[in-house]
């Protein structure tokens, strides 16, 4: 009610662009403006040719109204941007560092917006985003199978990329957890051999394990439903006579999840 | 000439109130080099502390302290920019002249007014959720909500319980062990609370000395510009610290 399904827990891709265009670029202007004063910052007063930094969102106001050019970020040169390619490429399992947190967006929103102040020609530096993109998602895609239900670690990765394997990254490693945790309270009970007499007042004789079925599940799917899909909201359900680490289901999930964000 | 004096004299007494206010917390308070300057970096300060908070908010399984200061003094200067586009544009002659200065006013406050109502629905949300644990007496959980939010979760509490009272529990008077809405048995807990338990994604910004275990089996090291998943549990004490944040 008060924030629809696809913004629990995560944001819309909207949304991680917007916080983009607060990045701080170099714009050269064109012509004179007083210094105005906002909420959250002031605009230092501009005189042509006079380089100033100011938020991305009024570089593109002002480039719109031809009051202005982006001086394009130097990792957004098609020099760096084959580096980092060459970086991506040389390491499968780490993402390099030659490029900023935001840097699909503001890639993006560059492009989009001063196409014309870019170092070289749009398309070239176009289809390089899309190559690092390409190879960054796959190194995302094979640490996916690897997750476990402790922690996750992923220096190097972009804004948007977190954003877009947050909602699957969350609910496997909760529902992993949850899996373990009931796995332990087994073993510890079979390890007694039976249940302490004081904790329960006969009623509750059930395992604890019992337990988690019922408080935990509904939780946190609910939670995910409508990021991931139908088929991912029930995980497949907990099998006690096992180890509890069903790798197939596991992989399968991977799959039609991947399905969904590569559209 | 002395009516401007005593509105300068005004003007910093008001400038010294407000960085009493901010600084009360142990920053250095000694040299203040013209208040435009220092003005503006609070300026800037506020906005990064506004974004961090909605994003905080968003992703943290837990509701989080209510920043009153900040929505105060945001709230404040979101009206005083909203009367200075009315007195601008009152005035179609200036209006023609500024319109420039008038746009990137109003995207601004557009922008700002998009981060603060989703600071609060986001707030809203979980308030909604987990009205039942939120409207428990213990004092360290009222207090991370504001006063509006508290007010929120009573009535909200309150209303309910009355609906279900007349709609069906009244049914049930013969076992009253059943009408209870906020029966936490460990087989069956009636009352829905944040799971510290979930993970979180996180950025460190400073090195953590010795290493931080997870899980009991398992530990990391913290490093600045380390980006992690984990559980919110483990990292808390370091999220209150700012030592990391959310992403």
């Amino acid at each position: 009610m008060a924030l629809p399904p696809k913004q629990i827990g995560t944001f819309l891709p909207s949304e991680i662009s917007f916080l983009a265009e607060n990045t701080k670029v170099t714009i050269i202007p064109r012509q004179a403006l007083d210094s105005v004063d906002l909420i959250g910052l002031k605009l230092p007063s501009m005189r042509p040719m006079r380089r100033v930094e100011v938020p991305l969102w009024v570089a593109i106001i002002l480039k719109k109204q031809s009051r202005c050019n982006i001086v394009s970020p130097a990792w957004l040169s098609e020099d760096n941007l084959k580096k980092a390619y060459e970086a991506e490429a040389s390491n499968m399992t780490r993402f390099s560092d030659k490029l900023p947190w935001e840097w699909i967006e503001v890639g993006e929103l560059v492009l989009e917006s001063a196409p014309d102040d870019l170092s070289s020609a749009p398309h070239v530096i176009r289809n390089l985003l899309r190559d690092i993109r390409e190879i960054r998602q796959a190194k995302v895609r094979a640490g996916l199978r690897g997750l476990e239900y402790t922690y996750m670690q992923l220096d190097h990765i972009g804004a948007m990329e977190l954003n877009e394997i947050r909602p699957f990254v969350t609910m496997t490693m909760n529902e992993l957890r949850i899996l373990q945790n009931s796995v332990e309270n087994e073993e510890e009970q079979a390890a007694e051999g039976m249940l302490p007499d004081d904790v329960d007042d006969g009623s509750d004789m059930d395992d604890t394990f019992e337990t988690r079925e019922y408080s935990a599940p509904p939780r946190n799917s609910s939670h995910f439903d409508d990021s991931v899909g139908s088929r991912l909201s029930r995980p497949p359900a907990p099998s006690y006579d096992d180890d509890g680490e069903d790798d197939d289901d596991e992989l399968e999930m991977d799959e039609s999840y991947l399905h969904t964000i590569n559209r | 000439m002395a009516t401007d004096d005593r509105d300068a004299e005004i003007d910093d007494l008001i400038d010294n109130l407000d960085r009493d206010y901010r600084f009360r917390s142990g920053a250095p308070t000694a040299q203040r080099p013209g208040s435009s300057k220092t003005r503006e970096y609070e300026k800037e300060q506020d906005f990064a502390k506004l974004v961090r908070l909605w994003i905080s908010e968003r992703t943290c399984p837990d509701i989080l302290p209510y920043d009153e200061q900040l929505m105060n003094s945001l709230t404040d200067r979101l009206r005083e920019q909203v009367e200075f586009i009315e007195m601008a544009t009152a005035d179609p002659e200036v209006a023609s002249q500024s319109k420039l200065k008038l746009l990137l006013v109003e995207s601004e406050l557009e922008r700002i007014k998009f981060l603060v109502r989703g600071y609060v629905r986001a707030r809203l949300h979980k308030i909604d959720k987990y009205y039942m644990y939120l409207s428990t007496d213990d004092s360290d959980v009222r207090q991370k909500l504001s006063v509006a939010e508290q007010r929120f979760v009573v009535r909200r509490a309150t209303q309910l319980k009355r609906l279900y009272d007349q709609r069906f529990l009244s049914n049930f008077k013969s076992t009253p062990k059943i009408q209870r809405l906020d029966d936490n048995s460990p087989i069956l807990q009636m009352v829905d609370q944040p799971d510290l338990d979930d993970v979180i994604f996180i950025r460190v910004l400073k090195d953590i000395p010795g290493e931080v275990v997870i899980n009991k089996e398992d530990s990391i090291e913290l490093r600045k510009g380390n980006i992690y998943v984990l559980p919110y549990i483990t990292i808390r004490k370091f999220i209150a610290a700012g030592e990391v944040e959310f992403v």
